[in-house]
């Protein structure tokens, strides 16, 4: 049995302090997920905590033939999800605030073909900025599954039990992404 | 250029998920498929970004403050527990066999003792939801959280149940109609009603209620047959209307 399992045994059992451990090891991987689906850190750590005392209080429900990672990143995943929604309500309801900012898109001017050699040649803020416009134009179960995919490295299978859908939707989800990626450089060329 | 039914292996082709057959497979296909490259080529151009992508970091004073907290909420639990903890570690948190069974013996004398002295002895009664009912009633009789909560159950139930590609007409129509708006407003009023009561449940449900009503509100006339299902998704996984059912059935 490897020392997560045990951690997560032990957990269930109500073992404050294996919990502990195993929050100090998801603490910044959820951090992280919560920020790329949510593009702010303060929310994103609302959402972070939030996701713990859900784990917290339901440990002893989690069923093993999952993983703890897969069902951490689940209970994250949909908080993050059920955030963009709330906030879209509220922008649709009182003002339309955009996040990024709205400057001109210099990254644009790098890229005469979407070829791999040239896409290197974008600068940090640009990339930041491509990035940022993407998944600002996907749904939140596209940008959770383009997130996972591309940034956690997690596997189609996995995603599909994050995200609650089948594997062929996630693959739906990632090609629609990218092609939409591949739209924005081409429109704006 | 052809769309190609293949393309979604394309996916699992890229990220090294197919087996060594079916990749063989899709090589050989691959050479002749021109949509398949792209899309290929799509998936490429889009990891290569992902791999220069480099995280905005949180300063460290936040991130500090982040582990901090979650270290006071979660983390500082002591290893070597009081004698009272480890009495409730070995009564309750992780008990033997034997603890086990004194368990359900006491648990089984405790159930006849009350069934014998106070079920049988009185009046069958439950646990109101509402701390303070009463102030329900001062409202008016739509307001009553049972009559409140059959109505939400039924608007719930008919979102559920559309086919968003199908039922677009009956889409707008039950945003607009009368029913609908005055579910909306009973749901804020009720609100407020329980966060007075500090009924945090309540609340809770209120506001998931609140939630896909507005979404639902906000559809656009237009709105794709996706933005529909996307709701009646968020509805499905957070179990809204088996929690209605339930606190409906409660002796409220």
């Amino acid at each position: 049995m490897n020392d997560e399992l045990k951690l997560v045994k032990k957990a269930k059992q109500g073992d404050q302090h294996a919990f502990g451990k195993l929050v100090q090891q998801y603490q910044n991987k959820i951090l992280y997920l919560a920020f790329d689906l949510v593009g702010n850190y303060t929310d994103a750590q609302d959402i972070a905590q939030n996701t713990f005392l859900q784990a917290f209080k339901n440990i002893a429900y989690f069923r093993d033939e999952a993983s703890f990672s897969t069902w951490i990143y689940r209970i994250a995943t949909n908080a993050a999800i059920d955030f963009q929604r709330s906030r879209k309500r509220r922008r649709q309801i009182f003002i339309n605030q955009s996040k990024y900012e709205d400057e001109d898109s210099p990254y644009l001017e790098n890229i005469a073909d979407p070829d791999v050699s040239i896409i290197k040649n974008l600068e940090d803020h640009d990339l930041k900025k491509l990035i940022a416009d993407l998944v600002e134009q996907l749904s939140p179960q596209q940008r959770a599954a383009f997130m996972l995919k591309f940034f956690h490295d997690k596997k189609t299978d996995e995603i599909a039990e994050i995200i609650d859908c089948n594997p062929a939707t996630v693959r739906g989800h990632l090609l629609r992404a990218t092609t939409k990626l591949r739209k924005m450089l081409k429109d704006e060329r | 250029m052809k769309s190609c039914k293949k393309k979604y292996l394309a996916v699992d082709y890229f990220f090294d998920e197919l087996s060594a057959d079916q990749k063989i497979q899709y090589e050989s296909h691959l050479d002749t498929c021109e949509a398949c490259q792209q899309t290929l080529a799509d998936l490429e151009g889009t990891a290569t970004l992902a791999k220069q992508y480099r995280r905005q970091q949180p300063d460290k004073k936040f991130l500090k403050n982040y582990h901090d907290q979650l270290q006071t909420q979660f983390v500082s639990a002591k290893k070597t527990s009081s004698p009272f903890e480890k009495l409730i570690d070995i009564f309750f948190r992780t008990p033997s066999i034997p603890v086990r069974l004194a368990q359900a013996v006491a648990l089984l004398l405790l159930g006849i003792f009350i069934g014998r002295n106070v079920i049988w002895k009185s009046d069958f009664t439950t646990t109101p939801l509402l701390p303070n009912q009463n102030s329900y009633y001062t409202l008016n009789e739509d307001l009553l959280l049972k009559n409140y909560l059959q109505e939400a159950e039924m608007v719930l139930l008919d979102v559920s149940n559309l086919n968003p590609v199908e039922d677009q007409k009956i889409i707008s129509n039950l945003i607009q109609s009368t029913k609908y708006i005055y579910l909306l407003q009973k749901t804020i009023l009720l609100k407020d009603q329980a966060s007075e009561l500090e009924n945090f449940q309540l609340m809770e449900l209120l506001n998931q209620i609140e939630l896909i009503l507005l979404e639902i509100y906000n559809l656009d006339e237009h709105a794709p047959p996706d933005a529909l299902n996307e709701i009646k998704q968020h509805l499905k996984r957070s179990y809204l209307l088996m929690e209605i059912k339930s606190i409906a059935q409660q002796d409220i």
